[in-house]
């Protein structure tokens, strides 16, 4: 494993309609860190997992995952490294039973099926879903379904998270086992959200978007403090630092 | 409850009936497949006015649901509602063909025994899908076909046209949901609506899909590999399938001699 998990250069993309989201953005990653890609809705942080994950292609600029450029030859490859939770669930979860859905991944990976089941279980039991095992996904609660969709990624090789919006429309619990989770979590995760109370929980760093771009980056205490800069951008402080 | 969200929850049964776990759910998926496919070619290939013959073929189904554990009234009351399609394919038969026929002490137009013949076939080839589907779900569809060693291309032209159904049908129902919440609960769209409506629709799905099919590739997933479980025939597969076959050639042989 690299030292660089993911490496961004100069990343830019147009969507067809002629809307420019992302503008010319560089960063990279370190292995096994967690950072918050945070920013208004519209500001490209979706456009960029995606470009990231290697779902679109970029009009310019490059993506490293673990040093290695991602093209159109090795993009399968590179994908096997990656796991991206949509920011809805009802889109990752496909399959007849949720047991099904997390064995998806080592399914297709070509595991024995005493170690595809093995992983699905510790992945279930990780999130705290082995209960729901035989239910069908669409069933589920949106809390639920967050957490399959989670133990779907954790059930594969994944080395790197993209996560969009983990924590969106869970209730107070849902959100607090699922920031749990991701917390202890050892992947290196990139995680987009307006949870500005999960990155400071849970993340070494905060990236800022705004308007396709990155406006700043730092440690997540020192950004998410930083008053003018966040409403600048569209934002407001964390409540955990607004109460007293 | 909002009369959509019934009908939603209903087209939704048959994937949940796939995770039964019965003795029939648990044999390898080619032995359902094979004998529901034989099932359907004997069912098909009775002249169009053998209307007797078709009797004794009535009794699969519920049979088949028996030892399926499936709710045979479910899958019957879905098969009636594509009844209407086949009356109005059969119905210009008793018209048209109007040869007198005497059965018993009755003389009636050879044409509606034909209809008759159509009814029973259309109605009994549909539930034998349903009741196919119900059992194997589409990964053990997908199985079935691979092992009885048809292209790749195959199931997995399947596959999509199965699953874009399925999300057609769930965005079809979410729209409806909300205008028939926000129509005073009149479940009928106006004329003028139906121009933009299914436009939507269509968009919405095929986005969808595709968002789907990301996340599907995402976790390595390959068109030639099917859905699910790897399993091996065993013994009980094949005495299944095998017997059943045996029931169906002998129903079939009796037609020619008897």
């Amino acid at each position: 494993m690299a030292d660089i998990s993911i490496r961004v250069e100069g990343l830019s993309y147009t969507y067809p309609d002629g809307w420019k989201v992302l503008s010319d953005v560089s960063f990279e990653l370190r292995t096994g860190t967690s950072v918050a890609l945070v920013g208004a809705n519209g500001c490209g942080k979706t456009t960029l997992l995606w470009l990231i994950a290697g779902l679109l292609e970029a009009e310019q600029g490059t993506v490293y995952i673990d040093e290695i450029l991602l093209d159109r030859k090795n993009v399968r490859t590179l994908q096997k490294k990656l796991g991206l939770a949509f920011q809805h669930p009802d889109d990752q979860l496909f399959m007849t039973t949720v047991r099904q859905d997390v064995e998806f991944g080592p399914r297709n990976a070509g595991y024995e099926e005493d170690e595809i089941s093995r992983r699905a279980e510790e992945a279930m039991k990780r999130t705290g879903c082995l209960h729901l095992s035989d239910r069908p996904p669409y069933r589920l609660s949106g809390g639920e379904k967050r957490m399959v969709s989670l133990a779907t990624l954790l059930a594969t090789d994944a080395e790197i998270l993209l996560l969009d919006e983990p924590t969106n429309a869970l209730d107070p619990r849902s959100r607090r086992n699922a920031i749990n989770l991701l917390g202890e979590l050892e992947h290196t995760r990139l995680i987009a959200t307006h949870d500005l109370d999960m990155a400071l929980d849970i993340c070494d760093e905060v990236m800022v978007m705004h308007r396709g771009s990155i406006a700043a980056r730092g440690p997540a205490q020192l950004i998410l403090k930083d008053r003018p800069l966040l409403e600048s951008v569209g934002l407001e402080s964390p409540l955990s630092l607004v109460l007293p | 409850m909002v009369v959509v969200t019934k009908q939603e929850l209903q087209f939704r049964k048959f994937e949940e009936l796939a995770c039964i776990s019965s003795g029939v759910h648990q044999l390898h998926p080619v032995a359902p497949f094979l004998v529901i496919l034989a099932y359907i070619i004997t069912l098909t290939s009775y002249p169009s006015d053998a209307f007797i013959n078709l009797i004794p073929l009535t009794l699969f189904p519920p049979i088949f649901a028996r030892l399926a554990r499936l709710p045979l009234g479910l899958l019957v009351r879905s098969t009636l509602k594509v009844l209407p399609l086949i009356i109005v394919i059969g119905i210009l038969h008793p018209l048209i063909d109007t040869r007198p026929m005497q059965i018993g002490s009755f003389t009636l137009h050879h044409g509606w025994l034909v209809f008759a013949s159509l009814l029973i076939k259309g109605f009994l080839t549909i539930l034998a899908n349903f009741l196919l589907i119900s059992t194997l779900g589409i990964s053990g569809l997908q199985r079935a076909m691979k092992t009885l060693g048809l292209p790749p291309v195959f199931y997995l032209l399947f596959t999509m046209v199965y699953r874009y159904i399925m999300l057609l049908m769930e965005e079809v129902y979410r729209v409806l949901r909300a205008y028939e919440l926000r129509s005073g609960r009149k479940p009928k769209l106006r004329a003028q609506e139906w121009g933009s409506l299914p436009g939507g629709i269509l968009l919405r799905t095929y986005e969808q899909g595709l968002r789907i099919q990301h996340a599907m590739e995402m976790r390595g997933y390959s068109p030639k590999q099917p859905f699910g479980k790897e399993q091996s025939l065993e013994r009980k597969d094949i005495l299944f399938a095998a017997s059943w076959l045996a029931v169906f050639v002998c129903l079939r042989m009796e037609f020619f001699h008897g």
